[in-house]
């Protein structure tokens, strides 16, 4: 065994936040992001996302923890914080916005729920798409397909499937646009530039 | 506009004379001077720098004492007595402060935009206002001090060593500018705003005097109408602004921002039979510009607006004297169109106001990023200290990240690394006070963007035209107002400036006060892939980097050829900027001869 280390991996962030003092803010981010697996925190945190996109960023299971406690805090304090939902293309992915919506854990943010996932119009864009089981357990992936036919069968297509770079930029125009624009340009992600000045 | 200068010690024969002609472009009326013998036994010697909007003589002497200022004061009523025609200003003021038992207290008080420098008693002073608007470099050499509103001016002592601070590069080339009292050459330093040097018997201390973080009000007040207040501020600004220039109305730089239309507001209001003149820049049709939203504040306000378009085609040939009366390099590409904007501006006015401040001293841009840093903390395999202070220094996006690449190793080894860096914000991060981290960026912001680069941005280039520039959102007044706030009316939520928006909202269009923060987005990225490629390619070549020795010719050349791999946040136009700035800074400053 030859691990890798560094990778994202969903546990960057166990710890609580040294100055974790969020009590009744009166700031909030421009936006909560909310994304489907506690990895892609890692990995958008780690390539500074949250920076550059003015945003908290949380899994779907309320990791890291002390940001989603934050997150009640900015949502309670500024009712207009918009939230981002950002999924996998799959039967669980298009659900997840519904989901979080029902759930009690996330009761706060029901009623400001976008979703900014991969849509399922935006898969027929794409003709050699990565198709990854649900469970990885269970079988290997594949290239291509009818998109209807694999997510029947249990697949998705990751979001992050292009690569960090491409999806920073893709995702860095999709939050501040509030709107989906995933899928077409991950196909044609080159590295554009996209610069977002905060300074 | 004017400028001020000169030297107490020993005495040196015509340095005061050399010092004037080194600033001569900010002379254009001539200059005058003061000077003589110290109580002490010391020679005090102290020039000022004539423009249009200050023909009355700014310096005064009595007996050993003598005293001068370049700039304006506010509140010399408060200081010194009562209004009498027939005495100048620097009189009533020196004269006041003969009468005090503590002088330094009444130079501490005053307020306004400028610097002064008083030889009161065995005691010599020199002083930076509390905002720091204006600018004063000073050193000690061979026990005599020696003062100037440029650099360039304090070489005119031959004997002065003209040596570079090699470990002041990388801030250079993080912050775009040297921050705090340190300047690129070893021995000078500038003075910090609020700042006051007493220099005795050879020796020089510093002393700051104007504390904005003792302002801080953490909690709101109940019945407090803060954005009342801000109005209340920024109408005493604006109308000390205007009474400087009374018979010639100024003019005001308009960017399509709240900062600036909210300047304009004010002061058409204050001046309602006047049509104020306006200068705007853009950058040609092809790139993004604010026209639509300045369009809307000349409707208005029924301004004189004049439009500058800038290409590099327009301002080539001048680019090495910008260079040259930027004085300490500043890459931020701004520094063009202020320079330009200035010398229209200068046609019409005398004075010209401006929108400086409305970021550092009420919450801009930067502080959301920092506080979603804070919220994740360091980052995996990070130390658990100076991170904060890290991403303060991404934050500014320039060449942090590619300072490894970039400079000569042995130099950045020498220059500390990024250790060094982040000492130097140690002691801002680290303070007591602000305690609330939003108050605390806000100090930082006001100290060091504002005070060593905005404010010394426009003062370079408006005073080589002889132009005051002033900017009412950046005074005492507002920062003591700003601070007095709590950090929530500021910084609403995600809404930036939100005080300063509720204080304007009837004056300047909703399109203007909604819209997120633009910035002056200068093209240069798209200029160094154009119009100024072969002029970038010669100045940057790889003969001329390896020449310097202080920068790696492999990775100027993948700026310059925009490779996407290996250039951490890309951004290779302002980079190539910020080079291109400092070879013709070091140039003219230190390879070339000055005196």
């Amino acid at each position: 065994m030859h691990p890798i280390s560094g990778l994202a991996d969903g546990k960057a962030f166990r710890q609580p936040t040294p100055t974790a003092d969020f009590q009744d803010p009166h700031y909030a981010p421009e936006r909560i992001l909310i994304v489907e697996r506690d990895e892609l925190v890692d990995l958008l945190v780690r390539n500074r996302f949250h920076l550059t996109a003015k945003a908290a960023i949380v899994s779907r299971t309320g990791y890291p923890e002390q940001v989603f406690t934050a997150c009640q805090e900015f949502l309670r304090n500024h009712p207009h914080t918009p939230v981002q939902v950002v999924h996998d293309a799959s039967l669980q992915g298009f659900a997840l916005t519904a989901q979080l919506a029902a759930d009690p854990q996330w009761r706060f943010a029901g009623s400001h729920l976008v979703d900014l996932g991969i849509s399922r119009t935006a898969l027929n864009n794409g003709s050699r798409l990565p198709w990854l089981p649900t469970n990885p357990a269970r079988r290997a992936g594949v290239f291509g397909g009818n998109p209807v036919k694999r997510l029947r069968a249990g697949y998705r297509v990751p979001i992050d499937y292009c690569g960090p770079k491409p999806l920073l930029n893709v995702l860095g125009a999709a939050v501040v646009a509030g709107t989906l624009l995933l899928a077409p340009e991950i196909l044609n992600a080159s590295g554009a530039e996209v610069e977002i000045d905060y300074g | 506009m004017s400028c001020l200068f000169g030297y107490c010690g020993p005495p040196a024969e015509g340095l005061l004379a050399r010092m004037a002609a080194l600033l001569a472009h900010r002379c254009p009326l001539g200059w005058e001077q003061v000077g003589g013998v110290t109580a002490s036994g010391d020679y005090a010697e102290i020039g000022h720098g004539l423009a249009a909007w200050n023909r009355q003589s700014q310096l005064a002497q009595r007996d050993h004492d003598r005293l001068g200022y370049g700039g304006v004061l506010f509140n010399l009523d408060d200081v010194a007595m009562p209004n009498d025609p027939t005495v100048g200003n620097a009189e009533r003021l020196l004269t006041a402060l003969n009468r005090c038992h503590a002088p330094e207290s009444g130079l501490e008080a005053l307020t306004g935009a400028f610097v002064l420098a008083a030889q009161l008693g065995d005691a010599f002073y020199l002083l930076r206002d509390p905002a720091g608007v204006k600018v004063i470099y000073w050193t000690v050499h061979q026990g005599r001090l020696l003062f100037a509103s440029e650099i360039k001016a304090l070489f005119a002592d031959r004997t002065l060593p003209r040596r570079m601070r090699f470990g002041a590069l990388p801030e250079y080339l993080t912050f775009s500018f040297v921050p705090g009292a340190g300047t690129l050459f070893e021995g000078i330093e500038e003075l910090q705003p609020g700042s006051i040097l007493h220099f005795r018997h050879g020796q020089a201390r510093v002393r700051r005097h104007f504390c904005c973080e003792e302002w801080e009000v953490e909690t709101p007040s109940l019945g407090s109408d803060y954005p009342a207040l801000v109005r209340a501020a920024l109408e005493q600004s604006v109308a000390e602004c205007l009474a400087v220039s009374p018979n010639r109305p100024p003019a005001v730089f308009l960017s399509g921002g709240i900062d600036s239309s909210a300047v304009l507001a004010v002061a058409a209001r204050q001046l309602p039979k006047t049509r104020l003149p306006t200068f705007s820049a853009h950058f040609g049709a092809e790139y993004a510009r604010e026209n639509d939203f300045v369009q809307l504040m000349v409707d208005r306000y029924h301004t004189d607006h004049h439009w500058l378009e800038i290409r590099p085609g327009g301002f080539l040939e001048q680019l090495r004297e910008i260079i040259w009366r930027l004085d300490d390099p500043i890459g931020d590409p701004v520094t063009v169109p202020n320079y330009l904007l200035a010398q229209a501006a200068s046609q019409v006015a005398d004075v010209v106001l401006n929108g400086a401040g409305g970021d550092p001293c009420f919450g801009g841009p930067k502080n959301i990023p920092m506080l979603m840093a804070r919220l994740y903390g360091p980052l995996p395999g990070e130390p658990p200290t100076g991170w904060l202070e890290r991403n303060y220094l991404r934050a500014f996006q320039r060449c942090y990240q590619d300072l490894g690449a970039l400079l000569n190793p042995a130099l950045l080894r020498e220059a500390g690394g990024e250790d060094a860096l982040i000492a130097l914000l140690e002691p801002y991060f680290q303070a007591p006070q602000p305690r609330d981290f939003v108050n605390k960026l806000m100090s930082i912001n006001i100290r060091l963007k504002g005070a060593n680069l905005i404010l010394v941005k426009v003062e370079k280039m408006s005073s080589a035209h002889g132009l005051l520039a002033l900017p009412p959102l950046f005074s005492r007044r507002i920062i003591e107002t700003s601070m007095s706030c709590p950090p929530g009316v500021k910084l609403t939520g995600a809404v930036e400036k939100s005080v300063l928006k509720k204080a304007v909202w009837d004056l300047v269009p909703e399109a203007i006060i909604a819209r997120p923060k633009s910035g002056m987005m200068v093209p240069v990225r798209f200029w160094f892939q154009g119009e100024l490629r072969e002029y970038g390619q010669k100045l940057l070549s790889r003969q001329q980097i390896q020449r310097g020795g202080l920068f790696n010719p492999d990775y100027v050349e993948r700026l310059l050829n925009y490779e996407m791999e290996g250039v951490p946040g890309l951004r290779h136009g302002l980079k190539l900027w910020m080079l291109m700035t400092f070879l013709l800074w070091h140039e003219q400053m230190v390879a070339a001869p000055i005196a």
